[in-house]
């Protein structure tokens, strides 16, 4: 420790006690493997966000207003444009280096959402969701609906082309539902569409998302604290009562600095080689105009992909209206997202748990068949739906007929993920037979809690 | 006034109104070189390309096959802008057999030869394009509003109704963006001059020029589909899970159940 360093804590200890809990903070024992660092990654990722949000917010302009743009692009100057769309204009040519913080907040955007999905998969594929870690992956989950509203709301933010196709959508979404559809559309987008919504998406994006996500975060960080971090089986380490890692100073601290420099570069070096949010020509949103490239986002591509591949079809039913829209981009989300927050119980009923018992040892990724078979089956669901999105492209690509390509898609969204499902299932069952078969070695059935024996002398709760 | 001051003034008024008569039976205000009439002239080696590349499904009168598997159209009284679109952009002859795929692509000297010889023939009507790029503001206006539901936003193509597979209008001449809004090839519609008049077509060559050499990046990348852009967008995680993978000390997928050499660290 610095001199100076030293004279502060010890200022500040004299004054508000810090050496006690400050011992216990910095003593905290990380487990070391690299998906447990996907979450920071996640963290850092919304750090950088609210870092070049706050940037973009001093020029944004909400609004759908008509103005005069004056300025750099020639594309633009002297026309008149929707306000939002004029600003975001001016922020990519007239506002000095404008461009990149726009670039880098997509960028770590996207980072953010991949990083929050790989966290959940990791979560789920380890059972780190088991009791008594129930509560904060329903936080997590939580959290991972207000990522997506927060990349939705931002995205529409621009008001491009592209966002009029995403509007339109989701304006039919909320409209399919039955009963109480025209009234979500006037609560969502407030009277004429879609000049309203830009104030209230911004409203939504830049403080009562990131306000609710940033409470939420706090919330999951408190509870990893409390409740002691996962670690992989071990043999020789009692995981259910001890944790063997490295402690948060120096050595987490080290590499969490390591981590933020190397998402902030990584994210920086893709913007300055990757035009992402460049949207000169895409234009302002205007109604009566559209474009057959207006895909949507990647991290909706699974959405759209279902929309995009399965017919369309409206069933009178009981006087209600049961449309596609209803069943791929209401439904299907629905059941998705309905699925993760009961299924710390669901696998519990299936794999047969004792209800009681604390599990704070992951297990392997093939170690429950059941597991296995249901969160690689679904992730290859979203995945080959994630795919089908690309169908133009592939069409195109290859000389072939949409239609054969769409067929394709068809018979691979519900094959691939019954064959991955059953695969994951055969394969876990074969790796726990071996296992389990005499001489094989003991202590890693990270599926039968305190299975090893409390060896190490290293003991403490 | 003396009548003999008026006679100037009255002839030199004549001259002008007839100049403005006869600028605008030239087709009046417009881009310089909008347009012109095709010329229709019947040379040796028009007839030599004819006969060569054509003649065999079309027919040497030019009206087509009687053969019910042979689709060739008359070429009789058809615009000259298609016939010369139709061989600016590699469709005629056909690469299959079946009418598909892009096949020889012609020099200008051929085209042009191939295109006179067949105006004289066949009596080919109508003007050929060739605008002058004019203001990329208008141009992307125009497209967006007319283009870019099948062409893409950058023109780059892609699936419409139907499935039809849309080409890429970036790079092309400004005669093949202006013949085919004009004639309406296959499954396009057609643009007649109320819809986009002969300026904006020369706005839209500009804007689409604009696209053709718009870098945004050091990479030479303009703006991304978002197909491709999620391309990048998975380099980036790839390169993110090699930094947790070298944060994390081992390259290893998992741990192995054996015990490490030495446990430390506790809470």
């Amino acid at each position: 420790m610095t001199p100076l360093f030293r004279f502060l804590f010890d200022a500040l200890d004299a004054r508000l006690r810090l050496r006690k809990p400050g011992r216990a903070v910095v003593n905290k024992v990380f487990p070391k493997h690299w998906s447990f660092l996907l979450g920071e990654v996640a963290m850092f990722s919304f750090a950088i966000l609210v870092a070049t949000g706050l940037f973009l917010t001093m020029f944004y302009r909400p609004s759908a207003e008509p103005l005069l743009y004056t300025g750099a692009a020639q594309l633009y100057e002297g026309r008149t444009l929707p306000a939002a769309y004029a600003s975001i204009v001016e922020l990519s040519h007239d506002v000095r280096g404008g461009l990149l913080f726009r670039r880098m907040h997509r960028g770590a955007a996207y980072l953010f959402m991949f990083a929050t999905v790989a966290h959940l998969l990791r979560i789920l594929l380890t059972g780190a969701f088991r009791r008594p870690r129930e509560v904060n992956t329903h936080i997590g989950t939580m959290m991972l609906i207000l990522v997506i509203a927060l990349a939705y709301t931002g995205q529409n933010l621009v008001y491009d082309l592209l966002a009029g196709s995403s509007l339109r959508i989701a304006y039919a979404t909320l409209a399919s539902v039955p009963l109480i559809g025209d009234w979500l559309v006037v609560w969502v987008f407030g009277g004429e569409f879609p000049s309203e919504v830009v104030s209230r998406f911004f409203v939504l994006h830049i403080l009562i998302l990131p306000g609710l996500l940033t409470g939420l975060l706090v919330l999951h960080l408190a509870l990893v604290a409390r409740q002691r971090h996962t670690q992989f089986p071990r043999a020789g380490v009692d995981g259910q009562r001890y944790v063997v890692g490295e402690p948060l100073w120096p050595s987490q601290f080290a590499a969490s600095t390591t981590l933020v420099l190397a998402v902030g570069g990584l994210v920086a070096a893709f913007s300055v080689l990757v035009p992402w949010s460049d949207v000169d020509l895409h234009g302002p949103l205007r109604l009566g105009q559209a474009s057959n490239a207006g895909h949507a986002e990647w991290w909706l591509f699974w959405l759209q992909g279902a929309i995009t591949i399965f017919p369309a079809f409206e069933w009178e039913v009981l006087g209600m209206t049961i449309s596609h829209m209803l069943a791929f981009n209401v439904v299907l989300p629905g059941a998705l997202f309905g699925l993760l927050f009961a299924y710390p119980f669901l696998e519990r009923r299936l794999a047969g748990y004792d209800p009681d018992l604390d599990n704070h040892v992951c297990s392997r990724p093939l170690d429950v068949p059941v597991r296995a078979a249901i969160v690689l089956g679904v992730t290859a669901f979203v995945g080959m739906l994630t795919l089908a999105m690309t169908n133009d492209i592939v069409a195109r690509g290859l000389r072939v007929s949409v239609e054969s390509v769409m067929w394709f898609f068809r018979i691979a969204v519900l094959a691939v993920p019954a064959v991955v499902a059953w695969a994951a299932y055969a394969r876990s069952r074969s790796v726990l037979r071996r296992r389990r078969a005499p001489g094989a070695a003991a202590g890693s059935g990270g599926d039968a809690p305190g299975g090893a024996a409390p060896a190490n002398p290293k003991v403490s709760a | 006034m003396s009548r003999a001051r008026l006679l100037p003034v009255a002839a030199w008024a004549a001259v002008a109104v007839a100049a403005a008569l006869a600028w605008l039976a030239a087709g009046g205000p417009g881009p310089a070189g909008a347009v012109q009439q095709a010329p229709a002239e019947e040379t040796p080696r028009g007839d030599r390309l004819y006969t060569t590349h054509c003649a065999r499904c079309h027919g040497a009168d030019g009206r087509g096959a009687t053969d019910p598997h042979n689709r060739a159209p008359t070429l009789v009284g058809m615009e000259a802008a298609r016939v010369d679109l139709v061989l600016r952009t590699g469709r005629m002859p056909p690469a299959d057999p079946d009418g598909s795929g892009r096949g020889r692509s012609w020099s200008d000297r051929d085209r042009e030869a191939l295109v006179a010889h067949m105006t004289a023939l066949f009596n080919l009507e109508g003007p050929l394009l060739g605008p002058e790029p004019g203001d990329p503001a208008v141009g992307r206006e125009v497209f967006a509003t007319h283009c870019a539901a099948c062409h893409g936003y950058t023109g780059d193509g892609g699936v419409a109704g139907g499935g039809a597979i849309v080409p890429r209008v970036v790079g092309l001449d400004p005669a093949v963006i202006a013949q085919a809004a004009r004639v309406g090839p296959f499954q396009m519609p057609r643009f007649a001059e109320g819809q986009i008049s002969d300026e904006e077509l020369g706005d839209v060559v500009a804007y689409l020029d604009e696209v053709a050499v718009e870098q945004a990046t050091p990479l030479g990348l303009g703006e991304l589909n978002p197909v491709f852009l999620s391309a990048f967008a998975a380099l980036l995680t790839l390169a993110m899970i090699l930094s947790c993978l070298f944060l994390a000390g081992r390259v290893t997928m998992f741990p192995d159940p054996e015990p490490p050499p030495d446990v430390d660290g506790e809470t």
